[in-house]
């Protein structure tokens, strides 16, 4: 499988089944990945800050960077790609507290807090979410499939089951 | 119940309201507002116990925050939209405490209502407030504040 | 089918976040109907069909606790499963409420998948 990395601050979105989409070292950082089941897209924002107003400047360059402009960018990009919003499926990771960040400005909670916002404010819930505590993770998507597996440091990949609502669950 | 119990309760449930269903947070304790644009509501509840409850918070806060809860943009927003979110605000921060202080029998709460800035406070019961914290949330700051009537 | 919601609270925001977590379901809904109150909600059940109610208790005019014992007590509208959605989380109320013929019960503050699920469990579609 080819493997189209995502940096951080930076996001996403294949049709292509062959391959799979990696994002590294999510800290406080917060990957959301959709999946549209029968589109077959797939897509990822790994996100490094809450709101985009904390920089206008940044905001204006670097979208996918801020959970609000991110998540934003990466459903319009999904719907571009033909994905229905109604069936996709949605994952999130990452947001953990690192660095003994127990200030009242722990950015790993004030991503958490924003990726619930933004995923509300469009209608949309995670599935799947393995967010907080101290580790940081690794996540990897395949585009066909929507599968997504999480790894931290010394552990071995483990896939990330999706919850699905019960009008997902049934068959198209 | 001691005030320590009294604030540990209320903050304990500000972090719990705000997070769940405002997606936001109490960023440690703050300075009381002292005027300018302030939002406030007040409630009455009757059970066991008894008083009322009252939140008062910035305006841009108040914004932010129902921004939030509607999922909506700041701009988008009514202010008819923000004053019913901030005694939307009250109602749940009063029942959630509430139901902590009495866990097993039931309660009324009064429909809350804006009030003007600094009569939140006042009640007809002359004693002080069992508690009363201020919060830095985004935007500004959110006070609470819980008076119970004196039990005869 | 297309389902119709009935949404009775008297803070017209709490029944746009209600409105909006029933979207989060993917259910086709074809009217929500909304209620300030037990009454209101009983005059607007005079005049269509619910698939659906979900309620506050404390309300002004009629409450939640006595709209659910009228619902319950005619034929028609005691098939409408009825969801209460409070802040009175207190053992007694939960259990008052649920004696009285609700089926679900979500606490304010609450997830909004909480409900969602609430939902989809009281509709037969959940786990």
């Amino acid at each position: 499988m080819r493997q189209l990395v995502v940096g951080v601050g930076d996001g996403g979105v294949s049709r292509d089944p062959d391959v799979l989409i990696v994002t590294y070292a999510l800290g406080s950082c917060v990957a959301v990945m959709l999946h549209d089941p029968v589109a077959r897209v797939s897509g990822l924002v790994h996100y490094m800050l809450p709101e985009s107003s904390m920089s206008s400047d940044k905001s204006n360059g670097r979208p996918w960077m801020f959970a609000d402009t991110g998540i934003s960018c990466l459903l319009r990009a999904t719907l571009d790609h033909g994905a229905d919003k109604r069936r996709l499926v949605v994952f999130a990771a990452g947001g953990a507290q690192v660095m003994n960040d127990n200030s009242m400005f722990n950015i790993g909670k004030r991503n958490c807090l924003a990726l619930r916002k933004a995923l509300w404010k469009f209608g949309l819930v995670a599935h799947a979410e393995e967010t907080g505590g101290t580790e940081a993770r690794t996540v990897r998507m395949e585009v066909g499939t929507g599968r997504v597996w999480l790894q931290t440091p010394g552990g071995e990949p483990k896939e990330m089951n999706a919850r699905l609502s019960a009008v997902q669950r049934r068959p198209e | 119940m001691t005030e320590l119990n009294f604030d540990q309760l209320l903050s304990g449930t500000v972090d719990s309201v705000l997070e769940t269903m405002f997606f936001s947070a109490a960023w440690g304790p703050g300075e009381p507002e002292t005027g300018g644009a302030v939002l406030a509501s007040r409630l009455a509840f009757h059970g066991r116990p008894c008083g009322t409850f009252a939140v008062c918070l910035s305006e841009p806060a108040a914004r932010l925050l129902a921004a939030a809860f509607l999922g909506e943009d700041v701009e988008a927003l009514t202010d008819s939209q923000i004053g019913q979110v901030v005694c939307e605000l009250a109602n749940m921060l009063c029942g959630s405490l509430v139901s902590k202080l009495e866990s097993e029998e039931s309660f009324d709460l009064a429909p809350p209502e804006l009030v003007p800035f600094g009569s939140e406070t006042t009640t007809g019961f002359g004693a002080p407030p069992a508690a009363r914290q201020s919060f830095e949330i985004e935007g500004g700051v959110l006070t609470v504040t819980l008076h119970l009537e004196a039990v005869a | 089918m297309a389902l119709n919601i009935m949404i009775v609270d008297d803070s017209p925001v709490m029944r746009a976040f209600i409105r909006k977590v029933v979207g989060l379901t993917g259910l086709d809904v074809g009217e929500y109907c909304e209620a300030c109150d037990g009454e209101d909600a009983l005059k607007s059940l005079g005049e269509r069909w619910v698939d659906l109610v979900l309620t506050d208790i404390n309300m002004p005019n009629m409450n939640g606790e006595e709209f659910v014992r009228r619902m319950e007590s005619d034929d028609l509208l005691r098939s409408i499963p009825v969801i209460v959605v409070s802040t009175d989380s207190s053992h007694s109320r939960v259990q008052q409420m649920m004696a009285l013929g609700a089926k679900g019960y979500v606490s304010k503050p609450f997830l909004p998948e909480a409900l969602r699920d609430e939902v989809e469990r009281v509709l037969g579609g959940g786990t």
